[in-house]
């Protein structure tokens, strides 16, 4: 079956986890991802990122998946040729480098517009490519905490903490695509391609919720607040015999049902906490505690067990090990496995945009390093002996990296 | 053009997620009606306020939509939505599971009335599978997907996004969907049901922790700021001005200038650290080394002795003092605009940089039906039927 994306192609110098993560989704949909490896340093270094074993890398292993390899030294005359025929025949430039990399390599976007006119060139990186920031490469943890949301998140009294996943560079790749398909959409209508520039920073930025415009607005500071909301009591996560449970009740009537299956019905009227804002107010110091006194002698399947039925938001907090093999997942198939070229049968996250006529798993593994080197340069015209002169001096890499 | 210039779509969504998604959409051009029931949506009751007791939130997340309010509940209501389904390309939803097929207009009948129209739904759990009728939390939603438990200390219990980022990115996931969608009916003029849960998303996004188990097979802790089992140095150190740093490197070859603004330059072909897999085997040895070099370190002049040496590396900025970072002014990530409901308003700017055709802010939130009545006259409705229905409190108009 055709995937949405199918006859885009996409030249594609990103690595690591900046861009390569949009690209995968771009490959999930069936565009046509060609990674553009640096011969000279062993390629995207995410082939020796952990968790990996001495057959490679699991994590490049997932990042990758559906998208081939061509492997060309584009600090050379020769491969900055090779690139540049393959820039004729692609849609989409991608790359996560600081700004003036590929200009250095006379690859920027003006040189490629001489080759194809209407390219698109799409980046995605940790600042951006203006402003003072914009030759630093970032990282999720630095951009996390240049954004503010490293400051809002923690424990009361703890120190500010990261998130579980790499979140302001998922959110910059997810910008990446959006303005990938967009930049795509307009060259359609218009023949013009252009230059999107996405920043992990500016992406994080626009999801701290309320908390900017709360400061900007009422000169509130905020705290930090674990696990509790500004919004809604009780909204918190409470050790349970056998681990934690996170539970939140909104509405009045949830809260009359909360008390008649917890055994103190004696307190859904009561005017401490008869209203979302009352029990705000009696929270902390009274509110937890009950609830606090309750759950710590229940198990967390006992919770769920009186709470579920009465479609109260309440759960489990499950390690990995246990969400992998719970039954919503799976039957959502977010757990996939792919015979992976390197490491065999290996499992991963599924693909989580679910729409109707469209598979719901990746078309194929990641690429060994130069694999489709050969496929590609023959479909851009070259010959096999060019191909084995361009391998013998060193410009290009074939299969496993092969010379 | 903007990119979604002459896409039209019917926003249900209300509170975060789904607002945020459609306003991705809007910035980008797209002409999003936005349905509120009469009295308006939750998230106008979300704090912070103004003055006047208009909500900071509602306006955040609405920007560059029209706003009509119409009582789905009454046939004259559904009415209008049935004619409003004609004519748009996507129909967006975040309500309660099966809410919309009992209201009347379920995916079923948008298809009827428009076969090729896009469809997309947002939910904690999804559309399908023991637990899509349960209604979820962003909390509970990070608890059962293994988020919490890879959040945070070890020492610590389990903790949440302190941004509620389980809503925003699940809605920014349908906004990628939507674009896909879109790609697809301009190719082939086929609609797409959509279907994005929370679950899967915020699961999917534990990709290295996922991956670890996936291939040792071995449970895992979380671990603090640092990445431990991947990648050091990766972690924050409090410095001598009892300030936090955060410092990171992101690949093998910044090591050496790592080393070189450490002005320690033995460490560089030090048995113990030269190269990842070293340093991962001897994190903690690392750790205290660099706790108590940091110890005695100002903040702002280690900061500055990295960046030198293109090293990432920042202190912890507050979301206000965010908006004045020089880096976030350069981008224009700080705007002001007239919002018809707040007045002059500041929130973030618009993150996807496009050379020719960049983002735009056309107008601010709309008032509670501030588009009911042209709306409704688009689609065909009298000034006397329209009059009628506002009498009746099937619409609302401001006042």
């Amino acid at each position: 079956m055709a995937r949405i994306l199918e006859g885009i192609k996409i030249l594609d110098f990103t690595e690591g986890h900046m861009g390569s993560y949009g690209t995968m989704i771009l490959a999930d949909f069936g565009a046509e991802v060609i990674k553009v490896e640096d011969a000279a340093s062993g390629g995207d270094m995410m082939r020796s990122r952990a968790p990996k074993n001495e057959k490679g890398s699991a994590y490049h292993a997932y990042l990758n998946r559906g998208k081939k390899s061509v492997c060309v030294d584009r600090h050379t005359e020769e491969g900055r040729k090779v690139i540049l025929d393959l820039i004729a025949g692609a849609d989409v430039v991608c790359d996560c480098f600081p700004v003036g990399e590929l200009e250095s390599c006379g690859l920027g976007y003006e040189d490629a517009c001489r080759v194809k006119p209407d390219i698109i060139y799409a980046s995605h990186t940790g600042f951006g490519k203006t402003g003072p920031l914009s030759n630093t490469s970032g990282s999720n943890l630095t951009v996390e905490a240049v954004t503010g949301l490293l400051d809002v998140t923690g424990h009361e009294g703890s120190i500010p903490t990261t998130h579980g996943s790499r979140i302001a560079n998922q959110f910059g790749n997810l910008f990446f695509v959006i303005g990938i398909i967009g930049a795509v959409m307009v060259r359609d209508e218009t023949g013009e391609g252009q230059v999107v520039d996405v920043a992990s920073s500016d992406s994080m930025f626009t999801a701290l919720e309320d908390i900017l415009i709360d400061e900007l607005m009422t000169g509130t500071i905020y705290v930090r607040e674990g696990n509790g909301s500004r919004a809604i009591a009780p909204y918190d996560t409470f050790e349970v015999k056998d681990g934690y449970v996170s539970t939140a009740v909104s509405t009045n009537a949830q809260w009359r049902k909360f008390c008649d299956v917890m055994g103190f019905p004696e307190y859904a009227d009561d005017p401490r906490f008869n209203s979302n804002d009352n029990r705000g107010e009696n929270y902390h110091g009274v509110l937890f505690h009950i609830i606090n006194d309750k759950f710590k002698d229940m198990t967390r399947a006992e919770i769920e067990s009186l709470l579920r039925p009465l479609n109260i938001p309440s759960g489990p907090t499950l390690t990995v090990e246990e969400a992998i093999h719970s039954e919503q997942i799976n039957h959502r198939n977010m757990v996939i496995e792919l015979e992976d070229k390197a490491l065999g049968k290996l499992k991963m996250p599924g693909m989580n945009i679910k729409m109707s006529d469209e598979p719901d798993t990746p078309s194929a593994s990641a690429p060994l390093l130069g694999e489709d080197t050969v496929d590609i340069l023959t479909f851009a015209g070259y010959s096999a002996e060019e191909i084995d002169l361009l391998k013998a001096k060193g410009i290009v890499k074939c299969a496993g990296g092969e010379q | 053009m903007l990119p979604l210039q002459g896409i039209t779509i019917l926003d249900f969504t209300q509170a975060y997620n789904g607002p945020y998604c459609t306003m991705i959409l809007a910035d980008l051009g797209a002409r999003v009606i936005k349905v509120e029931r009469p009295g308006g949506e939750q998230s106008r009751f979300w704090e912070p306020y103004t003055e006047d007791d208009e909500s900071g939130y509602f306006a955040l997340l609405n920007r560059n939509k029209e706003g009509i309010a119409v009582d789905l509940g009454e046939p004259e209501g559904k009415e209008i939505i049935k004619k409003l389904y004609a004519k748009v390309d996507v129909i967006v939803e975040n309500f309660k599971f099966g809410t919309i097929d009992k209201l009347g207009l379920g995916y079923d009948v948008a298809k009827e009335i428009n076969p090729n129209v896009i469809f997309a739904s947002s939910s904690g759990y999804g559309q399908s599978g023991p637990l899509a009728t349960n209604t979820a939390y962003d909390n509970v939603i990070e608890s059962m997907c293994g988020y919490m438990d890879m959040t945070g200390f070890p020492e610590l219990p389990p903790l949440r996004s302190g941004a509620s980022v389980g809503d925003s990115y699940t809605g920014i996931t349908i906004a990628t969907g939507i674009m896909l969608a879109l790609y697809h009916k301009k190719k082939t003029g086929e609609g797409k049901r959509i279907d994005v849960a929370m679950l899967d998303t915020m699961f999917a996004s534990l990709e290295d922790s996922i991956m670890t188990y996936s291939l040792t097979g071995k449970p895992l802790h979380r671990s603090g700021n640092a990445k431990s089992a991947e990648i050091v140095p990766y972690d924050s150190y409090m410095c001598k001005d009892n300030k936090m740093i955060t410092v990171t490197i992101t690949r093998d070859e910044m090591w050496p200038d790592f080393c070189e603004a450490l002005d320690m330059p033995e460490l560089i072909e030090d048995p113990l650290y030269a190269t990842n897999d070293l340093r991962v085997r001897n994190f903690d040895r690392f750790t205290r080394m660099m706790q108590d070099y940091m110890a005695k370190q100002e903040l702002n002049e280690m900061v500055e002795r990295f960046q030198k040496h293109n090293i990432p590396a920042s202190g912890v900025y507050r979301p206000i003092d965010a908006a004045e970072h020089p880096q976030m002014l350069a981008r224009d990530m700080i705007i002001t605009y007239h919002d018809d409901n707040i007045g002059e308003f500041t929130t973030f700017g618009m993150p996807i940089k496009f050379s020719k055709t960049p983002e735009q802010i056309r107008k601010g939130s709309p008032k509670i039906g501030g588009d009911t009545v042209s709306v409704m006259k688009e689609i065909g409705y009298d000034c006397d039927t329209i009059d009628k229905y506002i009498e009746e409190e099937i619409v609302e108009v401001p006042e």
